[in-house]
């Protein structure tokens, strides 16, 4: 307790040295908290998109096409006017749904193939759940008869025009080959890179006369009031289902977005890369203060040997007064961060102008970035910031306190 | 008499009717076993052009049965061999070292950068089974007299062309040109012979030309040097250790 | 009765390539509460036989006795440590006071890491002394605030507040004035004769030796003269 209170007092013999690096250490927190708000943001922003735009609130599908629902098959669909889905719309007073028809389908100009998924989509409700609309860049939205609406990069890539007919190529059901020509109508630069470059948007009812399916669907969707709902209806909706004993089954948004979560994976890396830079931002100001601290203090090192102090506790001196550092440092840092946080949550920051609209971290984006709260980061980082510093002390310590003492108190 | 003519039509009708039900079956029966070769050792060699590019890639075909083993020889692909048993398609690279099953849409890609899919050369059940076959004319096609029959998938079967064309040479039993449908009714493929030889007193395609209907300016030729029949195949060819 | 005793005690040091002789033999006995002065010039020696003794440092050979029988070159580092800790005092050439603890907790220090009292003993303890070494009324001062002759009796007080058998002061008046020295020699004096507690110290300046009970000269890592009482010719 002694020598604690003593190597807190240390902290005050050379202020400056003390604030700048303990400032050091703040930044190096700031950034963190900064950045973790802005993948939290960018997470958000990229849940709405994929609720949005690709997975809505929750769906119902076949257990068995769930398994293998990435490869788009055409085996273990729905029928179109399943009974159970107007029950539980009846039920849970759920008004908006939909329905679509996936199937994997090769684009083809003329000159070249490229592989594409095929959406065949319910033209009068589809928009009802999904916002494509609202990124219509030419044209217009789908509507019954034989066109299509594609992805902008798409068309680009395979230099379609507007009122140009487009060729599909794929096999039915029983792996015969079957094509589609259909008039492009529109094009969609949405904040999804996967629809922008790989989705070909279709009438649900064109879709199942190619494929031979009429009457089937792959999956019904549903629009909540908002996604805090989906997990409470798609267990209401399982338990309906399950009365009836069905292989259906609902799944909710996050169940759909494991590719988004992944993404959440890809921003812990980023984390992680802060982290690093704080590890070697703490532990450089830090090394750095104690090898001064000691060739200060040597006289002193000395005399607490000639004292009979051992090595571990001179070592425990300099470590608390790093602990102290780091607690400054980090006491600093999330008061700061918690300020740059709120403004990001609360102001964002404009990327439009900074990405020119395209998308980073290849995560989708709109023009202002928010960012978001993550109470745990400020916890975490506020040890770490402590125990970092507390590390990087102990091996200059023990240089220091291995000084031998009779050279140590003699130096001059 | 006139029950005698009655019957002579009846007759003729029913036979006639027999005759073109069953010569449509029997025509494409008999050019695929023309075409089908047993047991053999074949160089052939395929030129893939794509808009002005031009690839050729050799290779030599030991067959037996259902099983087939081709290696290429030209230098850009030498040492990759396929091995096909049964329904089953592997794949060797020598870049990679590492033997590879194909299987479901890679099936489907172009063998080798070629417009013949691998399904193309893998389609092993009987045509007969998958289509109804029907003369739909007799015509003179190449200077050589013709049978022009249409293949329509029968209900339920899992063929890759929903409708087929073919022009049969009616004295040597070969395919001349073919071509090949979607469901919709557009031409996806077309192949024509462009030269034969007689090996054995068996007529056989030695060039043929495919190309893509959906894609301008992209053809395959596909050129059979040689053909051994029965030749000596040593055991163990069509294993999966021959691969590497 | 002996608290210490050296036997034929050589000190090498190794400069570059170069072995530097800094003792070369010494044998000395002193006796519980001897207040003894090792007298020679700078390089003579004195310090490095202070450090010896003081378990700073270790001898290249012989051997030193406490109390008749501990050998010193048996203990390990923290042994060592923990031996200096209850047993030895220090007082150096420069006070190396703590500068950010005041006058009562740099005395303080030597007992807090002894541990053994209550903490009002402790502080009676450390008023007691340093109100022997006439520092009463400045315990709250840090050492920026106090005189050269003033840091040291700190040092002096911290030296003595564990009540050790042997404080060992290196040239404790080298920093200080005539004047200053003389009241801290005193302080010393009367400490030894109030408390019993043996002190070497030593020193370079004839001025000082007329404090000395016992005078052991050093020149050139050999003891040159060892005389007490009468024998002295200086004047007490």
């Amino acid at each position: 307790m002694f020598l604690t209170k003593m190597a807190l007092k240390n902290l005050a013999r050379n202020k400056k040295r003390t604030i700048i690096t303990a400032l050091v250490i703040s930044l190096g927190i700031v950034i963190f908290l900064v950045s973790d708000s802005l993948i939290v943001g960018m997470e958000e922003i990229s849940i709405d998109n994929n609720i949005n735009l690709l997975t809505s609130h929750l769906q119902i599908m076949d257990k068995n096409y769930w398994d293998n629902k990435e490869e788009l098959p055409l085996n273990n669909l729905l029928d179109d006017n399943l009974l159970v889905v107007n029950q539980i719309k009846e039920e849970l007073d759920i008004e908006k749904s939909t329905k679509r028809l996936y199937f994997p389908a090769n684009i083809n100009n003329g000159r070249e193939e490229y592989p594409i998924s095929v959406i065949g989509v319910e033209v009068n409700t589809d928009s009802e759940v999904f916002k494509l609309e609202q990124y219509l860049l030419e044209g217009q939205s789908l509507k019954n008869g034989n066109n299509a609406v594609i992805g902008k990069k798409l068309a680009n890539l395979m230099g379609f025009e507007l009122g140009e007919y487009i060729t599909l190529l794929f096999k039915t059901k029983e792996g015969t080959f079957n094509t589609i020509e259909a008039e492009l109508v529109g094009t969609l630069d949405t904040s999804h890179p996967e629809i922008n470059e790989y989705h070909v948007y279709i009438p649900l009812q064109d879709a199942q006369n190619a494929l031979g399916l009429d009457g089937k669907v792959s999956r019904y969707f549903f629009r909540l009031e908002g996604k805090e709902e989906s997990i409470p209806v798609t267990n209401e909706i399982n338990s309906i289902l399950n009365r009836k004993s069905s292989n259906i089954k609902a799944y909710n948004w996050e169940k759909l977005s494991e590719d988004i979560l992944a993404m959440t994976r890809q921003g812990n890396i980023e984390n992680l890369i802060m982290l690093i830079v704080i590890i070697i931002l703490a532990a450089v100001g830090v090394i750095n203060i104690v090898i001064l601290s000691v060739l200060e203090r040597l006289e002193e090192i000395g005399m607490m040997k000639a004292l009979g102090l051992k090595m571990r506790e001179i070592v425990y001196i300099f470590v608390i007064e790093s602990a102290g550092i780091g607690l400054l440092g980090s006491a600093v840092g999330i008061i700061i961060g918690f300020i740059g946080v709120y403004l990001l949550t609360n102001i964002g920051i404009d990327v439009g102008s900074i990405t020119g609209g395209e998308t980073t971290f290849g995560i989708p984006i709109i023009d202002r970035l928010y960012g978001g709260w993550r109470p745990n980061a400020f916890i975490f980082i506020f040890f770490f910031g402590i125990i970092t510093s507390v590390l990087a002390s102990i091996l200059p310590a023990r240089w220091g306190a291995k000084k031998d003492p009779v050279k140590a108190i003699y130096h001059k | 008499m006139k029950k005698v003519i009655l019957l002579l039509v009846i007759f003729v009708f029913l036979f006639s009717y027999s005759i073109f039900a069953v010569t449509a079956d029997e025509i494409i029966q008999k050019r695929d076993d023309n075409e089908y070769l047993k047991t053999a050792r074949v160089e052939s060699k395929m030129v893939i052009n794509n808009n002005n590019r031009k690839l050729e890639k050799v290779m030599i075909s030991l067959i037996d049965g259902n099983k087939a083993l081709v290696e290429f020889t030209n230098p850009m692909d030498r040492g990759t061999k396929f091995l096909k048993r049964e329904d089953n398609l592997w794949m060797f690279f020598p870049d990679a070292e590492d033997v590879v099953k194909l299987s479901g849409h890679m099936l489907e890609r172009g063998m080798m950068g070629s417009d013949f899919s691998y399904k193309d050369m893998m389609e092993s059940e009987k045509l007969t089974e998958l289509y109804n076959f029907e003369i739909i004319e007799e015509q003179e096609y190449q200077k050589r007299p013709c049978y022009v029959i249409e293949g329509i998938k029968k209900q339920g079967a899992e063929a890759t062309y929903y409708k087929r064309i073919v022009w049969i040479d009616k004295e040597r039993h070969i395919g001349l040109k073919e071509e090949l449908y979607a469901e919709s009714g557009k031409l996806l493929k077309e192949i024509v012979v462009q030269e034969v030889q007689e090996f054995d007193h068996r007529w056989y395609p030695t060039k043929s030309v495919m190309e893509d209907k959906l894609r301008e300016n992209t053809s395959t030729e596909f050129i059979i040097e040689s053909i051994e029949f029965n030749p000596e195949i040593p055991e163990g060819t069509f294993s999966l250790q021959s691969l590497q | 009765m002996s608290l210490l005793k050296l036997e034929n005690i050589k000190k090498i040091y190794q400069q570059g390539k170069i072995d530097v002789q800094a003792i070369r033999g010494i044998s000395l006995e002193i006796k519980k509460s001897e207040f003894t002065t090792i007298f020679g010039p700078s390089g003579s020696g004195k310090t490095t036989l202070l450090n010896l003794i003081g378990c700073l440092d270790k001898p290249t050979s012989g051997e030193i006795y406490y109390d008749g029988s501990k050998k010193l070159s048996t203990l390990s580092k923290n042994e060592l440590s923990d031996f200096r800790r209850y047993n030895l005092g220090f007082i150096f050439q420069g006070h190396n006071l703590i500068p950010v603890l005041t006058a009562f907790e740099n005395v303080e220090f030597a007992i807090r890491i002894i541990n053994e009292i209550s903490k009002k003993e402790r502080r009676k303890k450390v008023l007691d002394i340093l109100k022997s070494v006439g520092l009463e009324g400045l315990e709250e001062r840090r050492p920026n605030e106090l005189s050269g002759g003033q840091k040291q009796r700190v040092a002096i007080a911290r030296a003595l507040v564990k009540n050790p058998k042997l404080v060992l002061a290196d040239e404790p008046t080298a920093n200080l004035d005539s004047e200053t020295s003389e009241e801290v020699l005193d302080i010393m004096l009367k400490m030894n004769q109030k408390l019993g507690t043996t002190f070497i110290f030593s020193t370079h300046d004839p001025q000082v030796m007329r404090y000395a009970r016992r005078l052991i000269e050093i020149r050139d890592g050999k003891v040159t003269q060892d005389k007490q009482g009468e024998d002295l010719d200086v004047p007490h």
